[in-house]
């Protein structure tokens, strides 16, 4: 009867990759080739994302929910960063924007009030650089570790740290002009 | 004081990222709604197609085996408790026979002062190897095996005590010549398990005989004659 339960249990975690798979196919197509313009590195990328995917299914109960399709994005969208970054071997301009960010930190409270903001702030946070705002979801929301977003973006965990630094910084900075704009007016 | 109060800004902190984090996927969902069109419209490679078959065909076949040795892992923990239970239920029954039984080990306990000393003694029961023989279940308190021996068809038994005292039995096939020194004896018939035997009494040594329907017995000690009745009465065939 044992053995029966877990046969089912495991087959529901396959028919899950499948159903992703089923569901997804086109956003991830579509993601890879949106950052690539090439179909066979698309193609490449969507191959990376479903293997790694199948590794972390589990942690999500309806794979038909926004978190998910979120996930798979964000996801699909790193993959063709990275190899995006490879090919051109250019380097993140965006980065190297924030790079001089003072450490003139804002405390809590002052984050707190500006919660009703916070649409904004991600909107503004992902145009100043996507990976920014997705290393943070995938942190913060997502509860990943650090190992794990580094396996799954293809980074090393030292780069996720640099990220997941820049992000917090960047988004202070924003917080900052938000704050000053307010004042000012 | 100050460590407090960084946790609670760093939990603080974690959940207002986490919040900005669920804003961030709420416009990447907003974005992929405006896009839906597009993305329908999207044509997915046949190739893509052809390896996600031929992955998922893998990745079953890894994910079984995996569930076939986990299974197994499993399966084969309750296999060996039950077999350990068994075994230890086999060794216990089998220790439980009086032929293994032959050497006991005795654990004696020394108490000191200062400390405790503990050590295991091997005490020789009984080793006697004969095929058919008699052997008292009662003995006088004190008195233990001493050793066996065999001569001319007659099995003989001692048993001492710790002041030197000794109960001799004699054994052997009716019909086989026992002799019984009952110089200055004084002679009396007795009943031994409701069966006439021959008590000689005499200062320093007393001797029973009797017998049964296959043996004849003898016992001789200086232990008093109800004693060697008792003896007699509570003989056992091995």
């Amino acid at each position: 009867m044992i053995l029966l339960l877990s046969t089912i249990g495991d087959e529901q975690t396959r028919n899950k990759v499948e159903e992703v798979y089923r569901l997804y196919r086109k956003l991830l197509y579509y993601t890879a080739y949106d950052v690539l313009k090439d179909y066979h590195e698309a193609e490449d990328v969507v191959q990376s994302a479903i293997i790694k995917i199948c590794d972390h299914i589990h942690k999500f109960d309806d794979i038909k929910c926004n978190k998910m399709k979120g996930f798979l994005v964000i996801l699909v969208r790193n993959l063709a960063i990275n190899i995006y970054n490879q090919r051109k071997r250019r380097s993140d301009l965006n980065m190297d924007k924030l790079e001089n960010v003072t450490n003139d930190d804002l405390n809590p409270e002052q984050y707190m009030l500006k919660i009703d903001n916070a649409e904004w702030v991600a909107q503004k946070l992902a145009q100043l650089n996507p990976e920014y705002a997705d290393v943070l979801v995938l942190r913060y929301t997502y509860q990943f570790t650090i190992d794990e977003i580094a396996c799954l973006m293809n980074l090393t965990e030292n780069n996720v740290r640099v990220k997941l630094c820049r992000a917090r910084k960047a988004l202070q900075e924003l917080l900052k002009g938000d704050y000053h704009e307010r004042e000012s007016r | 004081m100050n460590g407090k109060a960084d946790d609670k800004a760093e939990k603080l902190m974690n959940a207002y990222y986490d919040y900005i984090g669920d804003q961030h996927l709420e416009n990447i969902c907003r974005d992929i709604e405006a896009r839906e069109e597009e993305i329908s419209r999207t044509k997915v490679p046949e190739s893509l197609d052809g390896w996600f078959a031929q992955f998922i065909t893998q990745y079953k076949q890894k994910q079984a085996t995996r569930f076939f040795f986990n299974r197994l892992k499993i399966v084969s923990t309750k296999v060996a408790a039950v077999l350990f239970v068994l075994v230890a239920s086999m060794l216990i029954v089998t220790l439980s026979v009086d032929a293994i039984r032959m050497k006991v080990f005795n654990l004696l306990l020394e108490s000191n002062d200062t400390y405790s000393s503990v050590r295991v003694e091997e005490k020789t029961e009984v080793s006697i190897e004969w095929e058919k023989y008699y052997f008292p279940a009662w003995l006088p308190e004190g008195f233990r095996f001493g050793f066996a021996n065999e001569l001319k068809n007659v099995k003989i038994i001692e048993f001492t005590n710790d002041k030197n005292q000794f109960i001799l039995f004699s054994q052997a096939m009716n019909g086989t010549e026992l002799q019984i020194n009952t110089e200055d004896g004084r002679q009396t018939t007795v009943e031994v398990n409701q069966q006439p035997a021959i008590l000689s009494e005499k200062p320093g040594e007393n001797i029973l005989f009797w017998n049964n329907d296959e043996f004849s017995f003898c016992l001789s000690s200086e232990m008093d004659g109800v004693i060697l009745i008792k003896i007699a009465e509570s003989m056992k065939k091995k």
